[in-house]
């Protein structure tokens, strides 16, 4: 007991109770699950179960993280894994995203019958690894992390088997994210091939603790001392190209479309979302952290990738027919922007954490609105969730306008409307990208934007407008009556609408943080 | 919050708070829909009249100022600030006199989903008050957009022909010119750094520090083809006739008359008197896109068959005489602007509500397909004429004013500080054209409407329904417009007072020239150019630019 | 005296407010509102004229507008053109009112056409009275909308519809000039106020004849001076007593007033175009009436005409001459085209000469009192022309012959066509049905015809009229009294006035046939009479050959570039990107991954290339 307790104070457990809670919970509705799966009603137990314990956690959590505020940096696990102020808004933003996902996933595992355990299970390891994945602080944690995201992500993509789109896009997302671990690994080998060996450079020691040659702060002094190496330059771009994958970054964007597109809805959002999410925050930590002595190599190369992304993803997204390819293009045109965001915080880093707060602050409106729009979209009654297109949205105003309306919030939100958060969010992106002189690249966004009006508005058109008058005499089918019981999901969607209101007019503590 | 404020304060909020109202619990209770809607925006009409009439037109600040600075963004300076000055207290009124009269309309239209239809324009409405009531610059835009979504909606459900498309082909071009403008606001707030992003506080930060030469230009342009997209400045208008000939009525009322005066707004309170140089390198330029309005554009009018496009067209044409008395840079050819800018959004409201007159009565929009409808509807031509004469500049209405000290801060920019004739007066001598080319559009429609013989067309369509006259309600919101106009027309002194106060003290910089820019002062904008292809100047603006950092 | 100059100027403004607004259906309320405010008016300004002494100014100004350094009053200025001018357009103002009441009697849109017409009062006396060149285009342009409205009268005809349009365009063509004109010289002298000016233009730098001829643009345009003149003829398809009062008597006189008003800012070079260009109109006009066949048309000629020689005093540097004929050719031409009223009214609307005859016996009074008119403007000796028009040809003859030769020319000319109107109309028998059965008109109608008849007999003495009326006109008649050669002048005046009424006599004095006899006689002098010069043609190519097809052309140009190429063209170009951005979806394992190859060969390459060391 005595070494128990030893072994959890030097490793400081505590610290990293919300993973472990959350791991905890993954088990147990597995196990529960086992037992339950006999019985019809196991399905709805289990699902209504990893709801209110997702809830719960973030509840706690949040009266945490308000009431005992751990604002001060402290690490972990002998360094491995760091701890903040940044960390408790991490840890909130993928328990909030899991939540929605555990809900949207419950009416979608109803409608397409199919077991409920499973799912939640892998969907709370996944986002129990993008926790820690952020807050890694070595390279070790980091992979070891990824791949527990990364293996939770396979099946989960995959989940609907009842659908080739679904088991296609397992397949696809299996193939390129094991390409671009591999290369992630790779550039991390690179890096401490050049940092284990004494003889490879001789500018900074390992510092009086002896430190891991795979930590963070070990790589930034050696990144700062060794800039112009060429290994570990390359260790660095693969790494970068790595997570370029995660969050869809140009040119390692060509599976977003036909993974979104065929993965089970909820999916497609915790993809969009989280993932994507977990890349930006672990960029945010590499290029501020490790990678900072760097800074003047990589800008050119994120700032070449962050307006390839931005234009690609808005012009792809235009000609896309199918809803969730577009979302999905869409998103890889939101990750341009935020690359930009990254590229201010390296320009400005020591002078301000405005342009992180940033990618904070848009991150959360991202999640919002998308939760909103993907929330509306999972309601209807489509038995392939892939075919949805912008016709299918012509009787939702009259059939539910409160879906309707929160939809126009959400898209709206995302195309960056006032009085919206997006709006808000990337009007401080424009600030910080402008203080950071970024003007190439904010003539990219603001192209980028102008195009997204193109396909955001036109969707909304479908939504308000009488639909476009047709010469073949088969209207669309209508999904959305007879919807059955929504309730989670719509209090969700509006919820998720009005923050993303609210937030548009009022930034409170968000802005004072700013 | 004394009364002034709170009337202020209501007339942005009330009408949001009616048109949620009406989104939320009226939806299918048309009668009750309306009585919200004649409060929504008969209270800023009211309220602007009286706060238009209480201004004093000595004071040079803001007035009725309301601060809230907790809105989350303080640390970027932005804060809920609203307040009126001479420039904004008259385009306020006539925000409130346009709305009531849009309403009207949109009342009696008795159109489908009339209660959906009152929310959104009362939505476009809290916007449109709050554009010209604020202070802080990002409320100032997010109360124009505010404005512009109900639009890509209305003409999208109500619109006329290829609604759908148009609908969203202008929402593309005005965010094109919204991010643009904002592209230039941010510039300002970062590179100025002032403690607040408002009017005045920016004012006194360029006072204190100013910007270089090459730094005021650069954002200058950001401001200019922002906003002239905004505002339909030549070769960027192709959007304004079309978006208003498919918009209904009440849209395009407040659209072409109110919300497209945000960018002139944004240029002559902000963009010249903060950017004097950027203003005086600019100006040839503008001068000449605005010539382009004019004359390009004003044939294009007297081409057109359609009564709606003739409208909207002639509207774009008429913005070419509020960019030339902002491209003089004169605190005269800045005030004249705002002058021009409350009588143009006056009568071209007019036209259109007269134009939905006529068409709800020949059931076309085709000049070629009516003729003699005067001997029909007397009173509907009477307003027509007077809609008409107002828009082509007939002294008694206010749009004379405007266009006159226009005309005459053009005289003085050509005199280039010599008192003779020079070649530069060619831009008064182009620009004065514009008075004939808009007497041949106006008076060939009055002539092919009104006058002459009716059409087979009308004479058939009048076997289906017949014409009448414009009845006693109709006319309310007509006489509702006419009358400021009037009212500026008979005494430009009432409002030309206070946007004197207002604008002369701010442009010194501009007008002294910007002699703290190594600009030679008033109209050296020649000297300029003709350094720069030497590219002498370029090591002087340095210095200069050094000197002030 | 300042409430006076307000209620003068406002009673009409009110009158016509308050007939729109409330009496569009009572047109005979309005009819009276209208003739009593007309009564008004001339009450209020005799009040003005006479209530100061010989040679007193009245002045008086508030700030209208101000803006920056700009100032601009409202203020009235009653000096002695002014009061000259305001009894003119007050007197005959009031006949023409009255005498509207019959002529209109049975017109259906009567409150509209007293409406016009108190708008008209309104704008005139505002010309007159204004102190400052601002105000002055202000009323200008009013003057010209409410003779627009009044011309499209009868709008249901497309004449009337083309006509009034015209005149409004082609005025502000004019106004164009004028506008130009007036801001060059505000930015000049520094002022517009016309008193300051003329202080100012003690200095001779500042003046130059481009500015004057600017200004004058505005008395081209509203005086229908050469070239453009062709709106005068045309405007005659509104009511006839519109015609008298606004075509003939005051509005297109102010064209004249308005070169009084500012004669002192006029070089040399320009006072001897505009003399020029008057004297040019007055045999130009001349030679166009001959041919007419309509009655009004012929007095619209010989309006123009008539400008045209006060133009010419003008120009000759005889300001209070011209105001003198401005004065007994408002008395005599207001009594034709009211006598043509009558005609009218009496024919049923019947407007051609040939087809009228033989009236004098059917409406004596009409016939008898025009016969004055025509003998006045034919310069028939101690009638009202004579002495007006004798001062201007002596004036020229002494001043510069040339311009004397044109215009005795024109005299001739004048007496020619007016007696050949006057024959054709009053003499002979009867060529229509609608002639055969004319009566006399009412004393609504005879009234103001007699009594402009008296005036236009004794007029022209100077020495019968209040000094207030008439002190601008003494120091110039004084100098052309004192000119030489004045008994040579009275015999060529009655060459003149003789050899025309000799003429019209021997070739319209009994005919029966509606063909005129010159197109028999000298068809080429005929032919291009009724030519006009080409002009109506020249501007009707212009504008449907030139500048439509180009606006049209401007319109398709637009289309095609700028909604086009750049709008369109522009989505165009994103619309193919996108396309290209959808084409690389195949869907297919292995083409994606050449995406990650490339992307990492990219990265590493650039990372070699970006300078990297061993």
């Amino acid at each position: 007991m005595e070494e128990l307790i030893g072994f959890s104070q030097e490793n400081l457990w505590t610290e990293i109770w919300p993973e472990l809670t959350l791991a905890m919970g993954a088990i147990l509705i597995l196990l529960l699950d086992l037992f339950l799966s006999k019985e019809k009603k196991g399905n709805n137990i289990c699902g209504t179960l990893a709801v209110f314990f997702q809830l719960c956690l973030l509840v706690y959590h949040l009266f945490d993280y308000l009431l005992i505020n751990h604002t001060f940096d402290r690490s972990s696990f002998s360094g491995m894994l760091r701890h903040g102020f940044q960390g408790d808004l991490i840890r909130t933003f993928f328990l909030l995203s899991s939540l929605c996902v555990s809900i949207l996933g419950n009416r979608f595992l109803q409608m397409q019958k199919l077991r409920f355990g499973e799912f939640h299970h892998l969907t709370m390891l996944a986002t129990a690894g993008l926790m820690l994945l952020c807050q890694s602080s070595n390279f070790i944690v980091l992979f070891v992390a990824l791949e527990t995201v990364a293996l939770a992500f396979y099946p989960l993509v995959a989940y609907n088997r009842n659908s080739t789109k679904s088991l296609e896009a397992g397949i696809k997302y299996l193939v390129f994210g094991a390409l671009s671990s591999a290369l992630l690994l790779l550039g991390i080998v690179l890096i401490y091939g050049v940092g284990a060996n004494p003889s490879a450079w001789s500018a900074v020691s390992p510092g009086p603790y002896g430190m891991d040659f795979l930590s963070f702060d070990y790589v930034a002094l050696l990144l700062e001392a060794n800039q112009g190496h060429l290994l570990l330059r390359a260790g660095v771009v693969l790494v970068l190209s790595g997570i370029a994958f995660k969050v869809g970054a140009a040119p390692f964007q060509i599976w977003v479309a036909d993974v979104y597109h065929g993965s089970p809805m909820p999916i497609t959002a915790f993809l969009a979302v989280s993932s994507k999410a977990a890349g930006f925050f672990l960029l945010l930590n590499l290029v501020n952290g490790p990678f900072e002595g760097m800074s003047e190599f990589l800008l050119p190369l994120i700032g070449f990738v962050a307006t390839f992304t931005i234009l690609f993803g808005n012009l792809a997204a235009c000609a896309q027919a199918k809803l969730k390819r577009m979302l999905g293009l869409s998103g890889v045109a939101h990750a341009g922007y935020l690359l930009v965001a990254v590229m201010a915080s390296m320009h400005l880093a020591g002078d301000s954490d405005r342009a992180v707060w940033v990618v904070y602050f848009y991150l959360y409106i991202y999640l919002f609105a998308s939760f909103v729009v993907f929330g509306v979209m999972s309601l209807a009654n489509l038995s392939d969730d892939s075919t949805h297109e912008t016709e299918h949205y012509a009787g939702l105003l009259k059939e539910h306008p409160w879906a309707a309306i929160s939809l126009l919030v959400g898209i709206a939100s995302l195309a960056g409307i006032p009085p919206f958060g997006g709006f808000i969010a990337k009007l401080m992106l424009f600030n910080v990208a402008f203080e950071a002189k970024l003007y190439v690249s904010l003539v990219a966004m603001v192209v980028g934007v102008v195009i997204s009006i193109y396909y955001y508005f036109g969707w909304i058109r479908e939504i308000c407008f009488e639909p476009k008058l047709r010469f073949d005499d088969a209207p669309p089918e209508n999904p959305w009556s007879k919807l059955g019981n929504i309730g989670f999901i719509k209090w969700t969607v509006l919820i998720c609408a009005l923050v993303s209101f609210v937030l548009g007019l009022w930034q409170g503590p968000f802005g004072d943080a700013f | 919050m004394d009364t002034f404020q709170t009337l202020l304060l209501g007339s942005v909020l009330v009408p949001s708070i009616a048109s949620l109202g009406i989104l939320f619990f009226l939806l299918n209770d048309k009668q009750m829909a309306k009585k919200v809607a004649y409060l929504a925006f008969g209270f800023p009409c009211i309220a602007g009249i009286i706060l238009f009439f209480n201004f004093d037109p000595n004071h040079t600040g803001y007035a009725y100022e309301i601060l809230y600075d907790r809105m989350g963004l303080q640390s970027l300076g932005i804060t809920f600030h609203l307040g009126l000055n001479g420039v904004s207290a008259p385009l306020f009124a006539m925000a409130g006199f346009v709305g009531l009269a849009a309403a009207l309309v949109a009342i009696q239209s008795d159109t489908d989903r009339l209660p959906l239809y009152l929310s959104m324009l009362a939505f476009m409405q809290s916007g449109l008050m709050g554009l010209f009531a604020s202070i802080d610059l990002l409320f100032y835009y997010l109360f124009h957009e505010f404005a512009l979504i109900p639009t890509f909606l209305m003409i999208g459900l109500w619109g006329g022909r290829d609604r759908r498309t148009i609908a969203l082909e202008i929402t593309i071009y005005l965010t094109l010119g919204a991010l643009i403008s904002l592209g230039g606001l941010v510039a300002l707030n970062v590179m100025l750094d002032a403690p607040k992003f408002d009017f005045p506080s920016l004012s006194a930060a360029i006072l204190a520090d100013g910007l270089g030469i090459e730094t005021q230009k650069k954002i200058f342009g950001l401001l200019l083809f922002g906003f002239g997209i905004l505002v339909a400045l030549f070769p960027f208008h192709s959007w304004a006739p079309r978006g208003y000939e498919a918009a209904p009525t009440s849209v395009s009322m407040l659209h072409a008359g109110v919300l497209k005066k945000f960018g002139l707004y944004g240029l002559v309170q902000l963009a010249l008197p903060l950017l004097p140089a950027g203003g005086l390198s600019w100006g040839p330029y503008i001068l000449w896109l605005a010539l382009g309005n004019i004359l390009i554009v004003g044939a294009i009018t007297v081409a057109q068959n359609n009564l709606k496009s003739m409208i909207g067209n002639g509207s774009v044409m008429h913005m070419g005489y509020c960019f030339l008395g902002l491209g003089v840079c004169s605190s005269l050819g800045a005030s004249a602007t705002i002058m021009l800018m409350c009588a143009h959004g006056l009568s071209v409201s007019l036209m259109f509500l007269v134009a939905n007159n006529i068409n709800q009565r020949t059931n076309t929009l085709e000049m070629n397909e009516m003729g003699g409808l005067a001997a029909k509807t007397p009173l509907l031509a009477c307003f027509f004429a007077a809609a008409t004469f107002a828009t082509i500049g007939l002294p008694g209405f206010g749009n004379f004013w405007g266009e006159f000290a226009i005309f005459l801060s053009l005289g003085g920019y050509g005199l280039d500080g010599s008192g003779e004739i020079t070649e530069k007066h060619l831009f008064l001598v182009l620009a004065a054209l514009g008075i004939i080319i808009s007497a041949i559009f106006g008076l060939r429609a009055m002539a092919r409407i009104f006058f002459g013989e009716q059409s087979e067309e009308l004479s058939a369509h009048e076997k289906k329904s017949k014409i009448n006259d414009l009845s006693l309600a109709e006319t309310i919101p007509a006489v509702l417009i006419l009358l400021p106009l009037m009212f500026i027309g008979l005494w430009p002194k009432g409002i030309s007072e206070g946007i004197d106060t207002s604008i002369t003290k701010r442009y010194e910089l501009l007008e002294k020239g910007g002699s703290n820019y190594g600009l030679p002062s008033c109209c050296p904008v020649d000297q300029v150019f003709k350094k720069d292809v030497n590219n002498q100047s370029q090591s002087d603006a340095k210095n200069v630019e050094e000197g002030n950092q | 005296m300042i409430q006076v100059a307000l209620s003068l100027l406002f009673l009409p403004f009110i009158s016509a407010a308050v007939t729109l607004c409330f009496l569009r259906k009572h047109g005979n309320i309005a009819a009276l509102l209208s003739v009593a405010t007309a009564g008004g008016i001339l009450a209020f300004s005799s009040f003005l004229i006479f209530g100061g002494e010989e040679g007193s100014i009245f002045t008086w100004s508030t700030t209208w507008f101000a803006l920056s350094d700009m100032h601009l009053e409202f203020g009235f200025l009653v000096d002695s053109p002014a009061k000259t001018l305001l009894f003119v357009v007050s007197f005959i103002g009031l006949l023409i009112h009255i005498f509207s009441l019959g002529y209109m009697a049975d017109d259906e849109a009567k409150s509209r056409y007293f409406g016009g017409l108190s708008i008209f009062m309104f704008s005139m006396i505002g010309i007159t009275l204004a102190d400052n060149l601002i105000m002055i285009f202000v009323f200008w342009e009013l003057v010209g909308f409410s003779s627009y409205l009044l011309i499209a009268h009868y709008f249901k005809t497309d004449e009337a519809a083309k006509a009034s349009r015209k005149a409004f365009i082609v005025n502000r063509v004019g106004d164009f000039g004028f506008l130009l004109g007036i801001i060059f010289t505000y930015w000049i002298f520094g002022t517009v106020n016309l008193q300051e000016l003329e202080a100012a233009s003690l200095d001779p730098t500042l003046t130059s004849t481009l500015l004057c001829l600017l200004l004058a643009c505005g008395f081209i345009g509203k005086s229908a001076q050469f070239p453009l003149h062709v709106w005068l003829p045309d405007a005659m398809a509104g009511p006839t007593p519109v015609s008298a009062l606004i075509h003939a008597a005051t509005m297109v006189a102010a064209g004249v007033f308005l070169l009084i008003r500012i004669d002192f800012l006029f070089t040399a070079e320009a006072l001897k175009l505009v003399g020029l260009l008057g004297s040019v109109m007055g045999l130009y006009a001349g030679f166009c009436a001959l041919t007419q066949r309509d009655i009004k048309k012929v007095l619209a000629y010989s309006t123009l005409s008539q400008l045209g020689y006060m133009a010419a005093a003008f120009g000759l540097g005889l300001p209070g001459i011209a105001l003198f004929h401005l004065m007994t050719h408002a008395f005599f031409k207001a009594l034709m085209f009211l006598g043509s009223g009558s005609v009218i009214h009496a024919c049923h609307h019947e407007q051609d000469i040939f087809a009228y005859g033989g009236l004098r016996k059917k409406m004596p009074v009409t016939a008898y009192t025009f016969l004055v008119g025509v003998l006045a403007i034919s310069g028939v000796h101690f009638l009202s022309g004579y002495f007006s028009k004798d001062a201007i040809l002596l004036g020229a003859y002494n001043l510069d012959f040339v311009i004397f030769l044109i215009l005795y020319v024109g005299a001739v000319l004048t007496s020619v066509y007016m007696f050949r109107l006057y024959f054709l109309t009053f003499c002979g028998e009867a060529r229509s049905k609608s002639s055969s059965v004319a009566h006399e008109s009412t004393i609504f109608m005879t009234g103001p015809l007699l009594v402009l008849g008296f005036l236009s007999v004794v007029g022209g003495f100077v020495a019968l009229y209040p000094i207030q009326i008439v002190e601008f006109l003494l120091p110039d008649i004084e100098r052309v009294a004192n000119m030489p050669n004045h008994l040579w002048m009275n015999i060529l005046g009655l060459f003149a006035w003789v050899g025309g009424l000799a003429i019209a006599w021997k070739m319209y004095g009994n005919i029966s046939s509606s063909k005129d006899p010159l197109s028999e006689k000298s068809p080429t002098v005929f032919n291009l009479s009724r030519s006009k010069l080409f002009f109506d043609e020249i501007y009707s190519f212009y504008v449907q050959r030139i500048q439509d097809p180009f606006f049209r052309f401007l319109e398709v140009m637009e289309l095609l570039f700028i909604s086009g190429l750049m709008v369109r063209g522009s989505a165009g170009v994103a619309a193919l990107f996108a396309l290209l951005g959808k084409s690389f979806y195949s869907g297919k394992i292995h083409s994606y991954s050449f995406w990650f190859v490339i992307g990492t060969i990219g990265f590493l390459t650039y990372s070699i290339l970006s300078g990297a060391n061993n």
